[in-house]
């Protein structure tokens, strides 16, 4: 790829992730393994991917189910890592990958906002910045001081999220978490997003949502088998996909 | 390889979520009782009352130059706190699991945690020993400073301790079994209910070479016969400590990247 590196916020170089299936659990399993050179089956989640993103681009990426788009995410936020091949990332990078994550039942709406913006990486002082807006966005008012466990599904998620959005971004990946919440909640999120989006910001969205993948990229990854199977302008991207996917 | 990111994940980055995991520990383990944070203090006392009722009254074990009672109870109590640390450590990675899998932070935060998250406790049993010491009328000197730096070792071995076996339970999970009763066999093999002296000569070697005795030896003459530790034992300890880190880290590292995976 030809673009000049210093505008490149992400570089993926022959990037490759290999997942192995049956890894033992018990001492008694691992022993054959262990003593005759067993071979685990493995299966090739990301094979070979390379890719630029420039910075202030957004890029959906598509693909079936099992085709890598969520492992790509895993690896860029770097929740897990390559087999193979190297990546780099600059900038601040938030993740919405499943939000709520860390949420701890016990403790009131108000204690979970600070663990979980701490669990993101955010610094207390910021946390109580924000602390207000947070709350407002959330919408969770007078439960604030309620333990999480009582919340419904549908608040846990609000609260969760409208901590994770208050996130200071450079690059922002996104797997398909807008597909919880009310119509009403995913929309505000979205709006949010949009609002924070300007020509330094990168975002990365993962998504079944061709509406939503249309409205936020400038550029569109198909990702069949793991591989990149076809990269460009949105629309064509998509419609090779609906036809051959 | 990761260079950008490894920067970023970086242990300091995440101190506040340290933090946070330590209140969350602490105030998880005591919000559900009755009594809340009394028991860190019912608990000690309990025991020392066991203690002594126990050795004091049934066995009536010979008191040597310091009553059975201080003795064991100090020993008892830093004992409990190194062996509660590494037993919530081991199961501090895969218990987190969703954690583990889902964001990305250095996952040694985990093991600091639990270890940290039991000084609490170890506090309130510091005030039962402080009752006790005055009780006994065992004076306090300036060498009680020593339980200071001699506590910071006890708490990197525990760390190492913890990092080790929390990566290996990850993936075989018989550690979860294993874990208590090695923490009982190390009981009964360090000077914890009984005075160092007991240990026949030929052992003494041996046993000094266990960390934890060490440490045990340390904190008692820094709080009950008010004399600074043991030069070669503090040495033997220390030295013993920094390999056990040093292994148990790159372990740790080593492991991690595959924690998400396999957990």
């Amino acid at each position: 790829m030809s673009f000049k590196v210093a505008e490149d916020v992400i570089a993926i170089d022959k990037l490759s992730k290999r997942y192995k299936i049956g890894q033992p659990k018990k001492l008694g399993d691992a022993l054959p393994i262990f003593l005759f050179k067993q071979k685990l089956k493995g299966f090739w989640a990301l094979r070979d991917i390379n890719l630029s993103v420039s910075q202030g681009e957004r890029l959906g990426i598509i693909g079936a189910n099992g085709s890598g788009k969520s492992t790509l995410l895993k690896i860029l936020s770097g929740v897990t890592y390559p087999t193979s091949g190297k990546f780099r990332i600059d900038g601040k990078v938030a993740a919405l990958l499943e939000v709520g994550t860390g949420f701890h039942p016990d403790f009131t709406g108000r204690e979970n906002v600070y663990l979980y913006g701490t669990i993101l990486g955010m610094d207390l002082a910021s946390v109580r910045q924000r602390f207000d807006q947070i709350v407002a966005f959330s919408g969770i008012g007078k439960f604030l001081d309620t333990p999480v466990k009582y919340y419904s599904s549908g608040m846990y998620v609000r609260l969760a999220f409208s901590v994770a959005i208050h996130l200071d971004w450079d690059v922002l990946l996104i797997d398909e978490v807008l597909a919880v919440g009310d119509a009403d909640f995913q929309k505000k999120c979205l709006v949010k997003i949009e609002q924070s989006l300007d020509h330094k910001k990168t975002l990365i969205l993962v998504s079944h949502n061709f509406d939503m993948i249309r409205k936020f990229s400038n550029r569109v990854l198909y990702l069949r088998g793991g591989k990149v199977c076809k990269i460009g302008k949105p629309n064509p991207v998509i419609n090779y996909y609906l036809k051959h996917g | 390889m990761f260079w950008q990111l490894q920067n970023k994940i970086s242990l300091w980055r995440f101190r506040y979520l340290l933090l946070l995991l330590v209140w969350r520990d602490v105030k998880s383990r005591y919000k559900q009782a009755l009594f809340g944070f009394a028991w860190a203090v019912l608990t000690p006392t309990f025991q020392a009352l066991v203690f002594w009722l126990v050795f004091g009254m049934v066995f009536k074990v010979p008191q040597g130059k310091i009553p059975y009672l201080p003795l064991v109870f100090t020993g008892f109590i830093f004992w409990n706190f190194f062996s509660q640390s590494v037993s919530s450590a081991t199961l501090s990675v895969t218990g987190n699991s969703n954690l583990v899998t889902k964001v990305a932070f250095p996952k040694e935060i985990l093991i600091l945690s639990s270890v940290l998250s039991r000084i609490p406790d170890l506090v309130a049993s510091l005030l039962v020993l402080i009752i006790i010491i005055v009780f006994f009328h065992i004076g306090i000197s300036v060498y009680i400073f020593w339980v200071v730096p001699i506590l910071i070792i006890e708490m990197l071995l525990a760390l190492a301790i913890g990092m080790f076996f929390s990566s290996i339970n990850v993936y075989f999970r018989d550690v979860t079994a294993i874990i208590p009763i090695i923490l009982m066999a190390w009981l009964f093999l360090t000077p914890v209910l009984y005075p160092l002296d007991l240990v026949p000569a030929k052992y003494q070697l041996i046993a000094k070479l266990n960390p934890m005795t060490g440490v045990l030896e340390g904190l008692r003459r820094a709080v009950l016969t008010s004399g600074p530790p043991e030069v070669a034992s503090m040495l033997i300890t220390l030295a013993v400590t920094f390999v056990l880190i040093v292994v148990s880290y790159v372990l740790f590292k080593k492991l991690e990247k595959g924690f998400a995976d396999v957990i």
